[in-house]
């Protein structure tokens, strides 16, 4: 037996690591679970936190509907699940999943058959099949005179539920067509039919009888718990608020618990009706550890030693979002800076007062009696038996269509016992049916990513190179894929490659006017500090600006704050109404904000900074000296611009400008603006990272440091850092006055080409928006300008949302193949890489990274009321910190639904471009990467350029080659009116 | 200035019209039509959203650059029986216009923001129709020229506001926050009703926009109890005390219509009533003494209790709240034109800080949240500030708390008939089935399972 300690550190590994909302990190939400193969995490993880483990039925079908799914895949989906146990029977469980009809009732079943006129014609929707021919050979015989015994026998046989008024008349009007059989065959099949199959359903359903619904106290503990939730909430934000309310919870530096305890037990005569005598309850455990106050509260609510670890799971997985931002509090100091005094840790504190809490909530409840009993009742409507018989019958009888099954036939399926053919009827479960359509769906899209990666880079003559006059490099994000596809469409003379976009600038930045924060990958811990400071000769113009900017927070602080002063309710009479200003002005004219706040905000203060890297030479600043960071040094630039450049494989052949861009995302009244930012900048815009390694690897120094280390950068070579906001599609250059004069005109080409690049790269994303006007990219671009700055746009971009794919290697290989916006791009080159290393350090990091992001989207979009945040719309800001829903709810995490309402969830599909034995020992040196492949996490191939071979990780960690079944690619001279006319998820293409 | 009486004619009446059409055409096609009807519904409400905001402008302009004098809008005789005429009349004066005017440009501006803010929500339709139908309301509580005419916009403001609170229905709080401010709105509607039925009773006329000079209330008793009334209907409407713990759950649904419901418009209508009914009759100075202590005290409850919020929504509610009494106290000194700019700013200000609430994680400063630091953090003795958060966080739970006694009785009462309901079908319907030996015996099991539930509940 295990101590309440011990549970619950053992329970913590199930809640949500999420940080604050103002630096968002995606992260596998299923992340305690990936000990365990991909599909049996789902369903594991969907039975503890009661979500759904597939997506609904509809859905997939849908899918199929589409041609999204087809019969192939589901076919293979069977054999790789081990469900394929003979034609015959794929054939029963495909009929089986596509014939499925909703939850229905026994009277909407008739209805469908007597109003549809289902017992006329034909169900037909996925093409007429076998039915009509089946339907013609069984008229024949009964025209010759075989079987018509055999049905009469069938009309007379009592069914042992007895039959509807709408049942006898179906079989009098059958009885009626049998006389001329040839007259209506049709109407005569689809009648017999259905009197078998209604038959049939009735048999199973005595097979298989549900077991009768267990009814315990769930339900007075349900509405405890419904009861309580906003006092929980409340208490626990009270304690978590970084500055909502003014007013700080008293006692909260002695810990949760206590503070709570303090509350509950002070006497005020107002504690609301189920409240009412806590305070004697609450006196016991002053003073008291919450880990001793757990275990007597579950003494004292009689659980049995055996059954704490499932209580305490279940009390901490009520209200996850809370109990994951309080086991937070423990290891991170970003929530709140509490001293740590009292020996338990947070989440016992709060699942102690959770518990007192609704313990209390309950034994009142119970001391009501008979008030309360209307309020357990459940409301879920329950189908009777009759119910389940007929929306099966349904079911078989829709499904015997699809497979040219009659009546008879039926009949005889039925006695011949080969009851295996019906298990999907009635032993197959959403969750069964859920992994086959999965797997097909996904099959089909690893289908086709794999075929046209192959088709496209066995095409292409890998070793060809041309001298490039741009190089730009950009992070490996999904969303940048058309942005440089768009640049490389200049021609040759540009040159991209994707490195995870922080740049090797692992830094703590300080920022001009607001705290230092890191901006650099989450794992890494960074160990230099730069600063922003004004330029000298520029104080006049930035003061001005930020002037400006704090004359308007000024403003609007004097107004708004909420406990009301004097001061500010003279400032609402007085000058309230200029609220209606920006209001208009955010709302019908956004764009005009976005040019407002570019001119006077940006723009200056872009001209107006700089920023301190380096040592010692200008250590004059105060920032250095007290804290314990320091500025980068020679070596450690060198070894920073040194390393970037190897992982990109970009050792040689330099071009004369290489543009750094950077990238992040702004976008107003949006509290998930930081999911839009760089992931490897740590939630954070990557705007400083790339303007310091452009700086930085411009040092006639550092390149002097970079030959020693066998990187030789000619002089004409100029770095240039710069920012790419994928919101609004701006691009900014850094540092344009420190361009050597030989260059100006080169910047000016690239802008140009920039500017093409960016407003393709906004026409691109505007086919996802109903709202743009796409008459030119002009206006595309200045809808995306808008769409930045519009205060009411639920989707100010869409994000990852089409992530799907990632691509390791070199870009040569992908170079005018259209991903869709779809796939993380990794430049690598394994040529310089013999030894693996490389190799071992980009998938150390692009692997956690990019099947972070794809997870995250995976399982807010498999079930987005449990692992996401639920609709945006009345989403309500807490504590500074995170959002609810609505008035009073759990913390949400995870993405909400309009961020994920494009998304397709399937897991990545990866390729590393490298030769097998590269792979194959990078894979040995990182067991977890490994053992997240073979557990099915994401999908790895690996492609050979030399032999354009490809291989698939299996699940056992051996290589298989992976058969092109139909590696057709289409191929194209532009995509452009491919992207004019749709909207939805694109195949992939080739562009010449 | 011949083209002046036209537009003295047309404008008015444009303002209520626009609406009525596009209130029509959206019904219409929510009702009957199929298909992707967004685009269309959006450009239905931008017709009548926008031609009811420059017909109020119009109006607003000939109005204020005229002599006093007061525009009718709408004037309908209805004979709902022989012999009964109800006159339904509606007017603009200069109380009304700022009402109206702000009504107008808020509702336009909301009905902007939602057009990409519902966008693809499954109740689009639903909301814009609703959004439609308050708009027409608040108009025609601004305009009404009788207290029963009000009594129609009280009870279409009333009503979408529990449908909109409740527009997720897909969540059960929803529904109880959304009963506890119908609750709240029964007892102003009561109260409404009751005061424009003494009137009739008392013989006077209950008129409330006329250019005469100021009516007299009823003699007797009436002169006492219609005043109390007008309040009593006054102060759940606007939240006030004690009827104010609606208000800060009352947002639960999608942000837009919060905004301008419990921040822009709705929450005034009280308000309104109070100011627009001491301008029209000669009321008891005990009314004004009322007013004044209604208003110090919801105005201290708000701060108080915003004190411990933590939440963005509640903390504008209590601000609301607040500043509400505010206008209250202010109307009691008699200070009408102050409390109109009071109503003017303050529902623009708080529209827009409930409509840009999500900038709060990023922008803090925006919103002007308060650095922490009070008096009582300053206490020198903690136990009271302890005490004093304690009573606040109670007030603020109990605000919370769902409607409980009320439920209850109500839950008993439904829970009488479904026992009564099985006794029909089991004993009296079920008797007579021809129901199968299989049917019976599932059907036993089902009550055998019910009937333990039932001593289990009756031994708890």
């Amino acid at each position: 037996m295990s101590t309440v300690h011990e549970i619950l550190e053992h329970v913590a590994h199930l809640l949500p690591t999420q940080a604050p909302l103002d630096v968002f990190v995606h992260h596998n939400t299923l992340h305690a679970f990936e000990d365990l193969a991909f599909f049996e995490a789902l369903e594991d993880a969907a039975k503890v936190f009661g979500a759904r483990a597939y997506m609904a039925d509809s859905w997939y079908l849908e899918a199929y509907s589409r041609g999204r799914i087809n019969d192939h895949d589901l076919m293979d989906a069977l054999a790789e699940l081990g469900e394929f146990t003979g034609r015959e029977a794929a054939e029963w469980i495909r009929a089986g999943l596509l014939a499925l009809p909703g939850r229905m009732s026994r009277e909407q079943v008739l209805w469908h058959l007597c109003e549809d006129h289902e017992l006329d014609y034909p169900y037909d929707r996925y093409g007429p099949g076998k039915w009509n021919g089946a339907v013609a050979h069984e008229t024949a015989a009964l025209v010759r005179g075989e079987g018509a015994a055999q049905l009469r026998a069938s009309l007379r046989e009592e069914t042992p539920l007895g039959w509807t008024d709408e049942d006898r008349r179906i079989a009098d009007d059958l009885a009626e067509f049998l006389h001329t059989p040839e007259a209506h065959p049709q109407r005569r099949a689809l009648r017999y039919l259905w009197i078998e199959a209604l038959r049939l359903s009735t048999d199973l359903a005595l097979e298989t009888r549900r077991p009768a619904d267990v009814v315990t106290d769930e339900a007075v503990d349900a509405l405890a718990r419904s009861l309580t939730l906003p006092l929980v909430t409340k208490v626990v934000a009270r304690y978590l608020d970084r500055g909502m309310g003014p007013w700080k919870m008293p006692r909260a530096e002695e810990g949760f618990f206590p503070a709570v305890v303090a509350y509950l037990t002070t006497r005020t005569m107002l504690k609301p009706w189920i409240m009412e005598g806590i305070e004697e309850v609450a006196a016991e455990y002053q003073g008291i550890e919450s880990v001793v106050a757990i275990e007597s509260l579950l003494k004292k609510q009689a659980v049995s030693p055996e059954q704490w670890h499932e209580r305490l799971r279940k009390e901490t997985l009520s209200l996850k979002g809370w109990a994951g931002l309080m086991h937070r509090v423990e290891a991170h100091d970003d929530v709140v800076e509490y001293p740590r005094t009292s020996r338990s840790s947070a989440l016992s504190d709060f699942i102690a007062a959770k518990m007192l809490i609704e313990m209390h909530a309950r034994s009142r409840l119970m001391s009501q009696g008979a008030a309360t009993t209307g309020a357990m009742r459940t409301n879920t409507p329950v189908d009777t038996v009759a119910d389940r018989i007929y929306s099966r019958a349904y079911h078989i009888f829709r499904a015997c269509q699809l497979l040219g099954v009659c009546g008879g036939d039926l009949r005889t399926l039925r006695s011949r016992s080969e009851a295996t053919l019906l298990d999907v009827f009635h032993r197959w479960d959403e969750v069964r049916r859920g992994r086959v359509w999965h797997l097909a769906f996904e099959k089909n899209f690893q289908q086709r990513a794999f075929s046209a990666f192959l088709g496209h880079a066995s095409a292409v003559d890998s070793a060809r190179r041309s001298a490039a006059r741009f190089q730009v490099v950009c992070c490996i994000d999904d969303r940048e894929e058309s942005f440089r596809r768009y640049l490389e469409e200049m021609g040759d003379q540009f040159e991209t490659f994707g490195t995870a976009g922080f740049f090797g600038v692992d830094v703590l930045f300080q920022e001009l006017g607001k705290e230092p924060a890191p901006y650099c990958p989450v794992i890494v811990t960074p160990k230099h500090v730069v600063s922003e400071v004004i330029k000298k000769d520029h104080r006049d113009r930035l003061s001005l600006s930020q002037r400006f900017e704090e004359t308007t927070s000024t403003i609007s602080q004097s107004f708004g704050g909420v406990p009301v002063t004097l001061r500010s309710s003279f400032a609402v009479v007085v000058g309230g109404a200029l609220a209606f200003f920006p209001m208009i002005l955010r709302t019908l004219f956004p764009r005009l904000s976005h040019l407002i706040e570019n001119t006077f905000i940006h723009k200056v203060r872009l001209e107006a900074t700089e920023v301190l890297y380096d040592s010692p030479a200008s250590s004059v600043d105060a920032a250095e000296a007290d804290t314990n960071f320091a500025r980068y040094s020679l070596e450690d630039m060198a070894e920073r611009v040194a390393g970037v450049l190897r992982a990109i494989g970009l050792v040689s052949g330099f071009a004369d400008m290489i543009v750094f861009i950077g990238h992040g995302s702004s976008s107003k009244n949006n509290p998930f603006r930081s999911a839009y930012d760089c992931g490897a900048c740590g939630g954070r815009p990557g705007r400083v990272n790339a303007r310091v390694f452009a700086l930085m690897a411009n040092r006639p120094e550092v390149r002097e440091a970079l030959v020693r280390r066998g990187i030789s950068i000619p002089d004409s070579t100029v770095f240039v850092g710069a920012y790419h906001d994928t919101c609004n599609d701006s691009v900014v250059y850094f540092d344009n006055d420190r361009l050597p004069s030989s260059h100006t005109s080169l910047l000016v080409e690239l802008r140009t080409a920039v500017d093409y690049a960016r407003a393709r790269n906004a026409d691109e994303r505007c086919r996802r928006f109903a709202f743009a006007t796409r008459t030119s990219e002009q206006s595309s671009l200045a809808h995306v300008e808008g769409r930045a700055h519009h205060i009411a746009e639920p989707r100010p971009e869409y994000g990852h949302a089409t992530n799907a794919m990632c691509i390791i290697g070199r870009r040569a290989l992908t170079r005018g193949l259209f991903l869709d916006r779809r796939a993380f791009l990794v430049s690598y080159d394994s040529s310089i890489d013999p030894e693996a290393d490389i190799l071992v350090g980009l998938l150390r990091a692009v692997i956690p990274v990019c099947t972070g992001i794809n997870l995250e989207y995976f399982f807010s979009c498999l079930d987005n009321e449990t692992y996401g945040a639920g609709s945006k719309l009345p989403l309500n800001i807490t504590c500074l910190l995170g959002i609810i829903t609505g008035y009073a709810s759990d913390l949400r995490t995870g993405l909400p639904q309009q961020m994920i309402e494009i998304h397709e969830p399937v897991r990545l599909v990866t390729v590393i471009e490298a030769p097998l034995e590269t792979v194959t020992s990078a894979l040995q040196r990182l067991p977890a990467v490994l053992n997240f492949v073979k557990r099915e996490w994401f999908v790895l191939g690996v492609y050979d350029a030399t032999t354009k071979s490809l291989v698939r990780v299996q699940r056992d960690g051996s290589f298989a080659p992976w058969d092109a079944k139909h590696a057709l690619l289409q191929e194209t001279y532009s995509e452009l009116p491919i992207l004019a006319r749709n909207s939805d998820h694109l195949a992939f293409f080739s562009v010449h | 200035m011949s083209i002046l009486p036209l537009f003295v004619a047309v404008l008015p009446p444009l303002i209520i019209g626009s609406l009525l059409l596009a209130l029509i055409g959206v019904a219409v096609l929510q009702l009957f039509g199929s298909g992707d009807r967004e685009h269309t519904i959006t450009e239905i409400v931008k017709f009548g959203l926008s031609g009811s905001c420059l017909s109020a402008i119009g109006s607003g302009a000939i109005l204020l650059a005229g002599p006093d004098l007061t525009l009718p809008v709408l004037d309908l005789a209805l004979r709902p029986a022989p012999g009964q005429t109800f006159e339904f009349k509606l007017a603009l004066d200069h109380l009304a216009i700022p009402f109206v005017l702000v009504t107008s440009l808020l509702c336009g501006t909301v009905g902007a923001f939602s057009r990409s803010y519902l966008h693809k929500d499954p109740g689009h339709g639903r909301f814009f129709f609703l959004l439609l139908l308050f708009t027409l309301g608040m108009e025609v509580i601004f305009m009404a020229a009788s207290f029963e005419v009000l009594f129609v916009g009280w009870e279409l403001i009333g009503l979408t506001s529990a449908l909109l609170i409740s527009f997720f229905f897909e969540r059960r709080s929803t529904a109880d926050n959304s009963l506890k401010a119908f609750l709240a709105y029964r007892v102003s509607d009561t109260a409404l009703l009751t005061c424009s039925l003494l009137f009739a009773l008392g013989g006077a006329e209950g008129v409330l926009i006329s250019s005469h000079e100021k009516g007299l209330l009823p003699e007797g008793m009436l002169s006492i109890v219609i005043p109390a009334l007008v309040i009593l209907a006054a102060l759940p409407k606007s939240a006030q005390f004690p009827f104010s713990a609606w208000l800060p759950r009352a947002m639960e649904g999608p942000t837009p219509s919060s905004a301008i419901f419990y921040g822009g418009l709705s929450v005034h209508a009280g308000f309104y009533l109070i100011l627009r009914f001491q301008h029209q009759f000669v009321v008891p100075a005990f009314f004004y003494v009322v007013l004044v202590v209604i208003g110090i005290l919801s105005a201290l409850y708000g701060n108080l209790l915003a004190k411990v919020q933590t939440d963005v929504k509640s903390m504008l509610a209590y601000g609301a709240i607040t500043h509400v009494g505010l206008m209250f106290i202010e109307v009691g000194f008699g200070f009408e034109r102050l409390a109109i700019m009071h109503f003017v700013g303050h529902a623009f200000l708080r529209s827009y800080q409930i409509l840009s609430a999500g900038s709060l994680v990023h922008e803090s400063r925006s919103l002007g949240v308060a650095k922490r630091s009070s008096i009582f953090d300053r206490l020198k003795r903690p136990a009271l500030f302890e005490w004093f958060h304690a009573v606040a966080l109670d007030l603020s739970l109990r605000d919370g708390s769902q409607p409980t006694s009320m439920v209850n009785r109500l839950e008993r009462l439904s829970s009488r008939i479904a026992a009564f309901e099985e006794w029909y079908t089991k004993g009296v319907v079920g008797g007579l089935s021809t129901a199968t030996e299989r049917e019976s015996r599932v059907v036993d099991s089902a009550s055998h399972a019910s009937s333990a539930l039932a001593k289990e509940q009756v031994k708890s």
